[in-house]
């Protein structure tokens, strides 16, 4: 059970792991931080040795944490015994590369040992377990000894496993390395309905170029440190938001990316403030969610002119002109936004030309 | 059976058909050895004891000398017809026993062959047997005797009822018949009345018949004074005769064998040594199991199975093995020891007491085979799985 519940599915903070002691001590994990919020379908790549199996196997209450502190399912790891880590595992789906079915048990005894952790009700466990397999797309294969299945069918078994007891937190690697192209979709089709219906974080390590748009996040490990951490969805997002606005629209998918990886995401109540007429601009902003009224003051008092809404932005001429606001902006509702500030935002315009002369070009548009 | 669990340590063990048939005929054979060499020994000490256990007697008296039943020294009748002096024994009867001057001669190749005559009071109940207590008055005839069926037939042949045949070149006529069978130093015996005995072999005669020496003394008590009459004898007895009850009489004759005969201890070794090798056998077995399961087990440990839960599939394991390997190493031993006992005529008994014992060392062979092997069960990594 969660000690308590600060809603991440994941929160990794300051984690250090180590093999040996003395002269031999080999550090494989530098400082990590990383948060994953639940229903994120994660994935984790990384050349051969760079820790991304380590951290895995911390994730998955492998190993005993050694220092930092690694929060799953809102339950601290630092520090738990053996016993209390065996407990943390049995929440935790585990997709291995070889799918590791015992050969004298038919598919659906298989996927019934995981059942059996938590309930010994035989006639229940045969009906999950029969459901699970017909998830999977083997409802003729029930009966069947691995011996008897294909190996795509038998991934699907160990699949079924890992998702039968409906964990909240999936670990798997390489999932669709043994896979056919069939077997692979359905594998994926799966993984994409978890996560979205069941709230299911599903965290995978692999090579997989055919995965990677199923990512809502991809973290990317070198030598023991995470290099990039890139909620992929809400940048494609950003991007798309981005690309809404003149000034962003001839920009490379790359420089994109590189505009929306520095937004900072901030939320405003109903009613609030976001900037204020005459206030110096400090930031920029997108509307991610929600709306807010453009208000301005031209002597006799402040008069709607506009309403933004999901994708607008506002608070660039400010930058660009280093003047004070020319606008107040007030949240209709809960107001959900994207800000990047001055110095990203004006590096952003230096590091190219034609970015800079294009949002002049608005700024002289809006003018 | 609603809450019955996935058969993970049956289904492991019965899958490759081949492995398992091989892994039974290992187990089996360690029982069927084990289950052998248990024959032996107590066949050794069954055998010896064998005519022993045949006396009707709550006391049995011999020369102090004589440590072994198969070891020839008697002693006076005089110290027999002494023990009847005493208030509550109720009869003294004598036992002679001839092994060394005994010579059957084979019916159909005119061999001598040594046996071993017993003879009694035709008068006494000397015997618990009933066999040989009804047949008392056919003993009456002169030179006759009870030959014993159960003996080797192959050195004394199928005497009939009726044949005349000779016992250390005199003539015998075989009057009837009898059960004991041969033991580790007589192939057959002879059962005849002591007024036959004494003919056969004068040697055995003195001049005053008081005195004359017997092999051993019968003694039946009034019930519950046994052991009153014992040390009433011990005390009152020459120092040359000792006094035993009939079962310390059987211990004795089987500690003799088993202390102070490399016999016993040759199949008491061979006894363990069965053990050891089961122990190797089914540990192979086990540990080949496990270790061919190795990446399967990390798995079911990764899921959140314990390391006790696996620990108990092992042990599951070797149970089943001890049962099957039991079962079948019983039925083999049966065989074996028919064909044993057929050809040496030395009994191979199975009491319930022998299969229980067996089983219970087999599944103490099997459990500590699985001790050790499950020490393989440490190298299952979950953590070396990814």
């Amino acid at each position: 059970m969660p000690d308590d519940n600060n809603g991440e599915a994941l929160k990794i903070t300051g984690l250090n792991h180590s093999f040996g002691t003395g002269e031999i001590r080999n550090q494989i994990l530098f400082g990590i931080d990383l948060t994953i919020e639940p229903g994120e379908l994660v994935i984790m790549t990384g050349p051969s040795g760079c820790g991304k199996t380590t951290l895995l196997t911390l994730i998955g209450s492998l190993r005993q944490v050694q220092e930092g502190s690694l929060r799953v399912l809102g339950r601290e790891l630092a520090g738990l015994s053996d016993a209390e880590l065996v407990e943390v595992r049995r929440n935790i789906g585990f997709i291995f590369q070889t799918h590791n079915l015992f050969e004298s048990l038919t598919a659906l005894q298989n996927v019934r040992m995981a059942l059996e952790l938590k309930d010994s009700n035989r006639a229940r466990n045969r009906q999950r377990a029969e459901e699970a397999l017909i998830q999977v797309g083997l409802k003729e294969r029930i009966g069947y000894k691995p011996k008897g299945l294909s190996g795509g069918q038998r991934q699907r078994v160990a699949i079924a496993r890992a998702l039968v007891n409906k964990p909240k937190l999936i670990l798997a690697d390489e999932p669709t390395a043994a896979l056919d192209a069939r077997s692979t979709e359905i594998v994926l089709n799966l993984m994409r309905q978890l996560a979205k219906q069941e709230k299911t974080t599903i965290f995978v390590v692999t090579h997989d170029v055919k995965i990677l748009n199923l990512a809502d996040r991809i973290v990317t490990m070198a030598e023991g440190r995470i290099k990039s951490n890139t909620p992929t969805t809400e940048t494609i997002r950003v991007c798309m938001f981005l690309t809404k606005c003149p000034a962003f629209s001839s920009l490379k998918p790359e420089e994109l990316a590189n505009v929306a990886g520095k937004l900072v995401l901030e939320r405003f109540a109903a009613g609030s403030t976001v900037i204020r007429q005459g206030n110096e601009g400090d930031k920029f902003y997108i509307i991610n969610q929600g709306t807010a009224d453009v208000l301005r003051d031209e002597g006799g008092g402040n008069r709607k002119i506009a309403t933004l809404q999901e994708g607008d932005f506002f608070g660039e001429i400010a930058l660009l002109e280093d003047k004070p606001r020319s606008a107040t902006i007030v949240a209709v509702d809960d107001l959900e936004v994207y800000t990047l500030d001055k110095k990203s935002f004006r590096d952003a315009i230096d590091s190219t030309a034609s970015f800079k002369e294009q949002l002049l070009k608005v700024f002289y548009q809006r003018r | 059976m609603p809450f019955r669990r996935v058969p993970l340590a049956w289904a492991n063990l019965v899958h490759n058909k081949v492995k398992l048939a091989a892994s039974l005929a290992g187990i089996t054979f360690a029982v069927a050895l084990m289950f052998m060499e248990m024959g032996f020994y107590n066949a050794l000490l069954d055998g010896m004891v064998g005519l022993l256990r045949k006396f009707d007697a709550d006391l049995i008296l011999t020369s102090r000398t004589r440590y072994t039943i198969g070891f020839k020294e008697s002693f006076s009748r005089r110290h027999l017809n002494e023990a009847l002096q005493f208030q509550d024994v109720l009869a003294a009867n004598p036992i002679y026993i001839e092994t060394r001057m005994a010579r059957w001669r084979v019916l159909d190749s005119g061999l001598q062959i040594p046996v071993r005559v017993v003879a009694f009071r035709l008068a006494d109940e000397a015997f618990t047997d009933q066999e040989i207590q009804a047949q008392t008055a056919a003993l009456q005839v002169p030179n006759s005797a009870l030959f014993d069926r159960s003996g080797k037939a192959r050195f004394y042949g199928r005497p009939r009822i009726g044949d005349v045949t000779e016992l250390s070149d005199r003539r015998l006529h075989v009057v009837g018949e009898f059960g004991l069978g041969a033991d580790f130093l007589n192939d057959g015996n002879l059962v005849m009345s002591d007024r036959n005995f004494l003919n056969y072999f004068a040697d055995r005669r003195g001049a005053d018949p008081e005195s004359l020496p017997i092999d051993i003394g019968l003694i039946k008590v009034r019930p519950g004074t046994t052991d009153r009459v014992k040390a009433s004898l011990a005390k009152a007895l020459p120092p040359s005769v000792e006094v035993f009850t009939k079962d310390q009489f059987i211990d004795n004759e089987k500690q003799f064998w088993l202390l102070n005969t490399p016999v016993g201890f040759v199949f008491w070794l061979g006894m363990v040594f069965g053990f050891v090798v089961g122990v190797v056998i089914c540990y192979q077995i086990l540990f080949s199991e496990i270790s061919s399961y190795i990446r399967e087990y990390a798995t079911l440990l990764a899921i959140g199975y314990r390391r006790v839960d696996l620990v108990q599939v092992v042990l599951l394991e070797a149970l089943y093995l001890a049962v099957m390997g039991f079962v079948a190493g019983t039925a083999v031993s049966f065989v074996c020891y028919a064909m044993n006992q057929k050809f040496t005529c030395i009994p191979f008994n199975l009491s319930t007491f022998r299969v229980t014992l067996m089983f219970a060392f087999t599944l103490l062979m099997c459990l500590i085979s699985a001790c050790l092997a499950i020490r393989k069960l440490w190298s299952a990594a979950p953590a070396d799985l990814f």
